[in-house]
């Protein structure tokens, strides 16, 4: 069986207020998923959940078969959740690099010595993809970054610390033209590495070009309804009403 | 394990071990007239020097305790301190000559091995005498002097005595006064016309003993033209009772010459730090103070520069880390006593717990002083609900067209940032210690680099212990 990001009968509260009731949905290995909702749905708060960082009330949540739920966040990371932050906070004072190489550091085997040279040439090799000069490499995290460069840099975190499953929690949104075409050729180099994922978006147009294996519409604290492109489509044109 | 992995190890230790001890001389418990006395004579010196002594011991009896000063200082019993504790009065030249237990010490602290690859001489001090002196050949034939306080006033006295006591007088603080009466140890070093050191000179200082106080006295001469940089480094055992340092450190630097005073200190957090720094610059010459302090139960340090000659700098750079149990009161002086005059302070203080870190400062301009400049920038960061930041800033102003800016924030670590260092992989103490090294990173960056990646370290692994 190939591994699988599985979450089954999810139920969670936020602030008192029931979000999911029951949700389940399976990302397989390496796919693409994309999920959509209303405003106030429980898009954000159940990809929060998935990485441990709201408890879940009840369900399962289980990551090529072993259960995460209950782990901290910082080992359900380690096992391969990455979650893109849809408005990443700022850390004064460190800088991108230093980051990505305490993350880095924090994944290693004990006793393993940790490759400078090799962390700072994929490091290099990541930025020139995400259209990125060498002074990124020194500049503080998220800290007066423009909305479309912190959403570059958490891609770029992806790409180096290349988890198994990547939740992208509209990582689309306020991108000009240039920028969405920087991320959605992120997106497909993830895709061939192996990398799933699972794309929390308004928008379907800039989906097309990533042929999603498929798209779920969350509503009522369930996925109301599951298919692909063409819902995604459906849900653009008709407005959620009427994909339901 | 790495050689230097070790040394960071060692370095993280905080100093925390200590040597059963033979001393050759003991001053006893309690400070009397016959303490000074006995320390005067065991050091051989001339009577001016224990008129001196004497002198001291009644303003120190005179003087009161501070009412400012924010910790009770009772747990310090001045009567059952050891005022002086010593196996040899004379330093040796030679590493291997060190007595065992000493050499173990200084072995743990990575001394011999500092020495041989970044520093241009070192002394140890072990208690109330340096236990090993040395300064590269080159260096002496130069004319540098790099030796302790008493073989300064005994052996170059007409180089050390007409400073001596004139930057920092005996009267000057109850605990400057309590230096006079009782000093041992500390640096002399004199740098001849012209002569720019391109390696440091350091002093480690370490106090052995229980309930005992260490009080070196560093002179530092600058002359004409000439350049140092000078580190100094203190650790400690932790005892069940207190100790006290109480060091006082002159700087005097002479015209265009440069001097740069480093210092880390870690003290045990049962030593209280009571320390009196100030540098005289004369016209263009320049004093840094780089100071540290991540140790002792309590530290009341403000180094100054007096600023005496035209177009003089002085500069601050100040970290300070509380932690739960800490008082860190910090700061520096700055005083404009010539026109054209400028100084800068950075400061930056880490409270964690209920660790208190206070940045008390004071610049000053006289009347006579014309076009003088001081930018001044204190940054906290307080780790916890209950952790403790405070800011004394005094600015005194007499003289025209002098700029002078303050400016103070204080900041927390927010759970927010603490939720994306996690989602990113790393655990919380992690995540804490990543933020406050990132928060110091700017001043880090002033240290030697073999001090700043250990301090760096010792950080990360404080936040780690939190």
């Amino acid at each position: 069986m190939r591994s699988a990001l599985a979450i089954r009968n999810l139920y969670l509260n936020v602030a008192g207020k029931a979000v999911l009731h029951g949700l389940s949905l399976a990302v397989p290995a390496g796919e693409i998923h994309v999920l959509m909702g209303r405003n106030g749905s429980g898009k954000s708060s159940f990809v929060h959940a998935l990485v441990g960082q709201i408890p879940v009330a009840a369900g399962e949540v289980s990551l090529d078969g072993v259960s995460l739920l209950g782990l901290p966040p910082e080992i359900i990371a380690q096992k391969g959740l990455f979650l893109a932050f849809q408005t990443p906070v700022a850390l004064p004072g460190v800088t991108i690099t230093q980051l990505l190489r305490s993350a880095l550091q924090a994944r290693q085997e004990k006793g393993k010595l940790f490759d400078h040279m090799q962390f700072h040439d994929d490091l290099e090799a990541a930025m020139e993809f995400m259209g990125m000069d060498a002074s990124w490499a020194s500049r503080h995290v998220n800290d007066g970054f423009s909305g479309g460069e912190r959403k570059r840099c958490e891609m770029l975190q992806a790409l180096i610390l290349k988890p198994k499953y990547v939740l992208l929690d509209e990582i689309d949104s306020g991108l000009d033209v240039d920028a969405t075409r920087i991320m959605v050729n992120a997106i497909r180099l993830l895709h061939r590495r192996g990398t799933g994922m699972l794309i929390v978006t308004h928008h379907s147009r800039w989906l097309e070009v990533l042929a999603p294996n498929g798209v779920h519409l969350l509503s009522d604290g369930v996925i109301h309804r599951s298919g692909g492109m063409e819902l995604a489509r459906a849900i653009e044109a008709e407005g959620f009403q009427a994909a339901q | 394990m790495s050689e230097n992995s070790s040394m960071e190890e060692e370095f993280a230790t905080s100093g925390n071990f200590s040597y059963a001890m033979d001393y050759a001389h003991d001053a006893g418990r309690g400070l009397r007239e016959e303490t000074v006395r006995y320390i005067s004579k065991v050091k051989g010196e001339p009577r001016w020097l224990l008129n001196f002594r004497l002198r001291a011991l009644k303003i120190f009896e005179a003087a009161p305790i501070p009412p400012w000063i924010p910790v009770d200082l009772t747990p310090l019993q001045f009567d059952q301190i050891r005022y002086y504790l010593a196996k040899d009065q004379e330093p040796k030249r030679r590493w291997e000559d060190v007595p065992d237990e000493i050499k173990a010490t200084f072995d743990r602290l990575g001394v011999p091995e500092n020495e041989r690859k970044f520093l241009a001489g070192v002394e140890a001090q072990f208690d109330s005498e340096m236990a090993y002196a040395n300064l590269r050949q080159s260096l002496t034939e130069r004319g540098v002097i790099f030796v302790n306080s008493t073989e300064g006033l005994l052996q170059h006295e007409s180089v050390f005595r007409p400073h001596f006591g004139k930057v920092v007088p005996a009267a000057d603080n109850k605990f400057s006064a309590l230096n006079g009466a009782v000093f041992s140890g500390g640096s002399f070093i004199y740098i001849p016309k012209g002569t720019k050191l391109d390696q440091p000179l350091q002093a480690y200082f370490r106090i052995n003993a229980e309930q005992f106080g260490q009080f070196e006295r560093t002179l530092i001469i600058v002359d004409e033209d000439a350049e140092v940089t000078y580190l100094e480094g203190c650790t400690a055992p932790r005892f069940e009772s207190s100790a006290l340092h109480a060091a006082v450190v002159e700087l005097v630097v002479m015209p265009r010459a440069k001097v740069q005073y480093i210092t880390v200190q870690n003290w045990s957090s049962n030593v209280y730090n009571l320390v009196t720094k100030r540098g005289i610059a004369r016209e263009s010459a320049e004093i840094r103070w780089i100071d540290c302090n991540i140790g002792s139960r309590l530290t009341m340090k403000y180094p100054c520069v007096v600023l005496a000659g035209t177009h003089a700098r002085g500069e601050m750079v100040s970290i300070s880390v509380a932690h739960h149990g800490q008082y860190q009161d910090t700061g520096a002086k700055m005083i404009h006593r010539a026109s054209h005059t400028s100084s800068h302070v950075m400061a930056k203080s880490i409270s964690i717990q209920a660790g208190v870190a206070a940045y008390r400062g004071i610049t000053r301009a006289a009347k006579s002083a014309k076009n003088c400049k001081n930018y001044t920038r204190c940054d906290a960061l307080m780790i916890h609900p209950e952790s403790v930041s405070k800011t004394h800033p005094t600015l005194d102003v007499q003289g025209a067209l002098s700029q002078v800016q303050h400016e103070a924030t204080v900041s927390r670590v927010s759970d927010e940032q603490i939720r994306y260092l996690r989602q990113r992989g790393l655990g919380e103490s992690q995540a804490m210690g990543l933020l406050v090294n990132g928060f110091l990173n700017e001043l880090l960056r002033e240290f030697p680099m073999e001090y700043g990646v250990e301090l760096k370290r010792l950080i990360e692994m404080e936040m780690e212990q939190r």
